[in-house]
């Protein structure tokens, strides 16, 4: 403890005085005899335990005021060892560089790292010595500076500091610190610091910070004073880092499964970590999973839409016209509550997925015929309308192998070429882009294929190179004079691959449903040349009995390609009138089709814009957060503009959006709206190596022995001492007011 | 009933007169007579105010006729009611004996803004021995403190008036208070039915039981004065307490005091301001405790107050024992 008086200090003795007085005092007393001595003894028996405590604390409370006199005018205060950075309580240059990133938000002891770190910008500010300037930036990314120019209204700035608040983005200190130093170049004083007040996580301290402030020995160069406002410890905290969706066929045309990323960033594994899939507002799936220390596990749900929209399940969002439009669902992937995790909003993942009605089929037609029943892709067109099952309409439609065109394949789920000649370079690269993009092709022969051109053109999509033709059978050749049957008995289908989803109806074998296509006799069909593929790239489903392939899947890209080495038509084979033709057909089409669930885009992260794409004529947007608030924009800002980007994704979860066209209502539009998650990154919060943060700190020189001393806090006591003594006085008036009267 | 028999005879009492002299200034005078009769004056001056008068002679029962019996007692009203003889009886025509006990333990010698309660009860004592001698009636007094001091025998003649006085003034207050060989004394003297009144503050300074403070002595104290009772003796109480015992002024105990016993050696430094309370209900408890258990024994109790004129103190008791009287016709 210290004075900035401390002649006065001295006078604290006289505190001994009122002891002294009483001491003194009562030799003093006067003398007086007294006859009803009985009556005084007893009353001095029977106050005298009362009494002597309150003389005693009489006693004590006039030596505390005069002790607290001096002691006032001494002026006391007391100074501790300050966490503070070293040297500051100078004239300087400096910017606070305030981490609002969402890791700011861990909540440890009770207490958010981001309250201690205004609490810290708020200390730095007030000890700063008298003159210096200062600027504050934050760290979330795209956050305005909320004080760009060096000023010395530290006031204005600590005002500022309080109220900023943390943000759910992640950071880019790279671009704070880089703007620092910038206003730092025009900084008045010799002593420029950048204090970043943060939790200092690893994840935000990367590599290419090492060189931000210039050459070493650079005494122009500012130094950077890290500030951890994280008081150390273990830091406890899981997230789900990720979801994404794959198709589930097993589960049906809508069968979908979800598969979520869990990490656990803590030192200690977790056990038994509860997880559920939530789809539209409903709980759909609960499981449990172990994480190791420091270590990510898969979480698989499964999980199908059903038949139809609405019917036993939550109506998810879908559009009221029709159901070849694509049906919206919004969901989340959440983790139990955690008393031991200190950052809860990346407990939880949003996506949205969108479920179609209808499988756009494109029936390529390489053999037309003004006579329909004669027709190429007669019987498979017939096919793929009869029977159309209540969960998947087919929309199809048919070209020739000359309107074969990107365009029209950008329109398709799945294409048919069914005895499509070996198509031109154009043509070729559209399919092979079409396939690549997860399109699925199924190619059926014909007399018009030629094995070599196709092999050569387009054998990168072919499971297996084409050989020579073979026939084994009947066959319905047809020449210009006529219909011609040749051949012998043909081969039958002997070998099924039952574990293909596209076998699926033929799977059981005990009900005979594989009858329906081993009755089918195949007359002429492809050899097929051998090929290096392994079994993870070409799968044979069909085999006939001489062994031959007669459907062979292979993949290019995301999407499939189902090769069946005879004609779709009778051509070659009678399967086209065959039982078992028509679920084929339309398994193989659903198959190729992929999923009709899955996730329209990857989520976007907190803080990145959007696209929201706007039809023609669209003269409003309404833009709901997961808050609820509603951002609008008007035909000024979206007129004659083909997307908005849309910048405001400050909170996680889902944004709806509704659409004003040609003047007509603001409507909501499911297949708009859209995830936004917390950057995973912002999870980890593995502290920076400490060797990082000294390479990037790089502190100057000091100018003097004061400067280099850590601060002490000076904590004024004069103050308390003044209520005190105001106190004591109260209570030296309570104690003695009896006596006085 | 002789106890009863008054010092006055009258049947109504007066209101106190204004202007009688205080026990100080009383003492001023150097002669005890003169004091005394100042005293009584002054309280017979309050009293003569009444317009009426008693009878000397006063009766007392009525007793079946017997032969022997003076014909002229024979109580004709009552034998017109029982038709039978009674002889009404009074009381003996005889001197009344008064003896004037005084405390002279040195408790009695405490003296606040007057006269000490000895030189106090000294005054009233010579004004009931004037009044006494006055009226042909036999005073003595018996002075005691540890012990006995003096004693002197009931007599009539007016020259024992000055032995009466004499031996008043003579008084010192020295020792403790010892009421029990006074009382026992008393017993083997006044073999007669007599009138007793005693002069004490009834601090008793036995001492007490081990880590018991010593209390006022008036329960034992009055134990005895009922024992005369007993004896059909005519008992009166002055209880006599200082203005400071019974009060202990602010004005006159403010700052740090250290009390010293005047019986014994207890000592106790204490500020006033904060005992007071406490000792002022200490102090009512006794005077109540005194006067409730003089009431139940029969005995005529008086607190007096030191600061008040012992002529006033005299016509209160004068009047009380008229009231007594007219309610005994």
């Amino acid at each position: 403890m210290g004075f900035l008086v401390p002649g006065f200090a001295a006078l604290v003795v006289l505190a001994g005085v009122p002891i002294v007085i009483h001491l003194l005092g009562r030799p003093r007393a006067e003398r007086r005899p007294f006859a009803a001595m009985a009556f005084l003894l007893r009353a001095e028996r029977e106050t005298a335990a009362r009494r002597r405590l309150q003389e005693i604390l009489l006693l004590v409370a006039r030596a505390l005021v005069i002790a607290a006199i001096p002691l006032l005018l001494a002026k006391p205060y007391l100074e501790l060892r300050s966490n503070l950075p070293a040297g500051l309580g100078g004239t300087e240059s400096a910017v606070i560089v305030l981490d609002d990133t969402r890791s700011m938000s861990y909540r440890q002891e009770g207490t958010r790292w981001f309250d201690r770190a205004r609490v810290e910008a708020r200390r730095i500010l007030t000890g700063m010595g008298h003159g210096s300037e200062v600027a504050l930036l934050l760290v979330s990314r795209g956050a305005a500076p909320l004080q760009q120019e060096l000023t010395t209204d530290r006031v204005r700035v600590a005002q500022m500091v309080a109220k900023t608040e943390v943000t759910h983005a992640a950071g880019d200190l790279g671009a704070a610190l880089k703007r620092a130093a910038a206003i730092l170049a025009g900084g008045h004083h010799r002593v420029r610091r950048v204090y970043l007040v943060s939790d200092l996580a690893a994840h935000g301290v990367g590599d290419d910070l090492a060189g931000l402030w210039g050459a070493p020995g650079d005494k122009e160069s500012p130094s950077l004073v890290p500030v951890d406002v994280t008081g150390g410890g273990e830091r406890p905290n899981r997230a789900v880092v990720g979801v994404h969706t794959e198709a589930a066929p097993e589960l049906g045309p809508r069968g979908v499964r979800l598969v979520a990323e869990i990490a656990n960033f803590s030192p200690q594994p977790l056990a038994g970590v509860p997880v559920t899939l939530m789809i539209d507002g409903k709980a759909v799936a609960k499981g449990l999973v172990d994480v190791p220390a420091q270590g990510r596990v898969q979480k698989r749900f499964a999980h199908s839409f059903g038949p139809a929209a609405g019917e036993g399940e939550a109506a998810p969002a879908a559009p009221a016209a029709g159901a070849a439009l694509p049906v919206t669902h919004e969901g989340s992937i959440e983790l139990g509550p955690d008393p031991a995790d200190g950052l809860g909003d990346d407990d939880r993942r949003f996506f949205r997925i969108d479920e179609r009605r209808t499988l756009r089929v494109l029936l390529v037609d390489g053999d037309p015929r003004t006579i329909h029943r004669e027709d190429e892709v007669y019987y498979l067109e017939t096919a793929l309308h009869a029977g159309e099952s209540d969960d998947v309409q087919f929309d199809v439609s048919v070209v020739t192998a000359d309107e074969l065109r990107a365009q029209v394949l950008a329109w398709a789920d799945v294409a048919f070429l069914a005895n499509v000649k070996a198509p031109d370079g154009e043509r070729a690269t559209a399919l092979r882009a079409f396939v690549e993009r997860g399109g699925g092709l199924f190619i059926g022969l014909g007399s018009n294929v030629d094995p070599d051109a196709w092999n050569a053109i387009l054998g990168e999509l072919l499971p297996q190179p084409l050989a020579t033709l073979r026939t084994v059978g009947p066959t319905r050749d047809r020449r210009e004079d006529g219909e011609v049957v040749t051949g012998g008995t043909g081969e039958r289908i002997d070998r099924f691959d039952r574990g293909h989803p596209v076998l699926e109806p033929f799977a059981l074998r005990a009900g005979g449903a594989d009858e329906a296509l081993r009755e089918a006799r195949v007359g002429r069909f492809a050899l097929l040349q051998p090929t290096p593929r392994g079994a993870a790239e070409r799968r044979v489903l069909l085999h006939l009995d001489s062994g031959a392939p007669l459907l062979v899947e292979g993949h290019l890209g995301n999407g499939r390609v189902l090769l069946l080495t005879t004609t779709l038509d009778r051509d070659w084979s009678d399967l086209a009138i065959q039982p078992g033709y028509l679920p084929l057909v339309q398994q193989a089409a659903r198959y190729l089709g992929g999923a009709l669930v899955g996730e329209p885009e990857t989520p976007t992260l907190v803080g990145a814009p959007h696209p929201v794409p706007l039809p023609e004529g669209t003269s409003r947007v309404e833009i709901e957060l997961p808050s609820g608030k509603v951002d609008l924009f008007g035909a000024d800002r979206v007129a004659g503009r083909k997307a908005l980007e849309f910048a405001r994704t400050s909170e996680p979860g889902l944004y709806h959006v509704s659409l004003g066209i040609s003047g007509q209502m603001v409507k909501r539009q499911p297949d708009a709206a859209f995830a936004v998650n917390v950057d995973p990154i912002e999870s980890d919060l593995t502290p920076a190596p400490p060797a990082k943060l000294a390479a990037l700190s790089r502190p100057q020189a000091p100018e003097s022995k004061d400067e280099a001393a850590p601060p002490k806090r000076r904590i004024e006591l004069w103050h308390a001492i003044g209520l005190a003594l105001l106190a004591l006085l109260l209570i030296e008036g309570t104690l003695a007011l009896p006596r006085r009267r | 009933m002789v106890a009863r028999a008054g010092l006055w005879h009258g049947s109504t009492v007066p209101e106190p007169s204004p202007g009688f002299l205080d026990a100080a200034a009383l003492e001023r005078l150097s002669d005890l007579h003169l004091q005394a009769r100042l005293v009584v004056d002054g309280a017979l001056a309050g009293l003569h105010r009444s317009p009426h008068h008693g009878a000397s002679v006063e009766f007392a029962e009525h007793k079946e006729y017997s032969p022997g019996d003076e014909v002229r007692h024979i109580d004709w009203k009552a034998f017109g009611k029982f038709d039978k003889y009674y002889v009404k009886r009074f009381e003996e025509e005889t001197e009344l004996r008064g003896y004037l006990v005084l405390d002279c333990s040195a408790s009695m010698g405490y003296t606040g803004a007057g006269v000490s309660k000895l030189r106090y009860a000294a005054q009233l004592a010579a004004a009931l021995g004037y009044l006494l001698v006055r009226q042909q009636d036999q005073a003595g007094m018996l002075a005691f403190a540890e012990g006995l001091r003096h004693y002197l025998p009931p007599r009539g003649r007016p020259s024992h008036l000055g032995d009466l006085l004499n031996a008043l003034r003579a008084l010192e207050p020295s020792g403790r208070t010892d009421l029990g060989r006074a009382v026992d004394y008393l017993s083997e003297v006044a073999r007669r039915r007599a009138m007793v009144v005693l002069f004490s503050d009834l601090f008793d300074s036995e001492p007490a039981a081990p880590g018991v403070p010593r209390s006022g002595g008036g329960g034992r104290a009055m134990q005895l004065l009922r024992g005369l009772r007993a004896r059909r003796h005519d008992v009166v109480l002055f209880h006599m307490l200082d203005a400071d015992e019974l009060h202990l002024p602010e004005e006159r105990f403010s700052g740090l005091t250290r009390f010293v016993g005047l019986e014994d050696t207890s000592e106790l430094v204490a500020d006033p301001r904060a005992v007071r309370q406490r000792y002022l209900e200490a102090v009512a408890a006794f005077v109540a405790e005194c006067r409730r258990s003089a009431a139940e024994g029969d005995v005529e109790y008086h607190l007096v107050d030191t600061a008040r004129p012992p002529a006033e103190v005299l016509m209160g008791f004068l009047r009380g024992r008229a009231r007594a009287r007219l309610r005994m016709r």
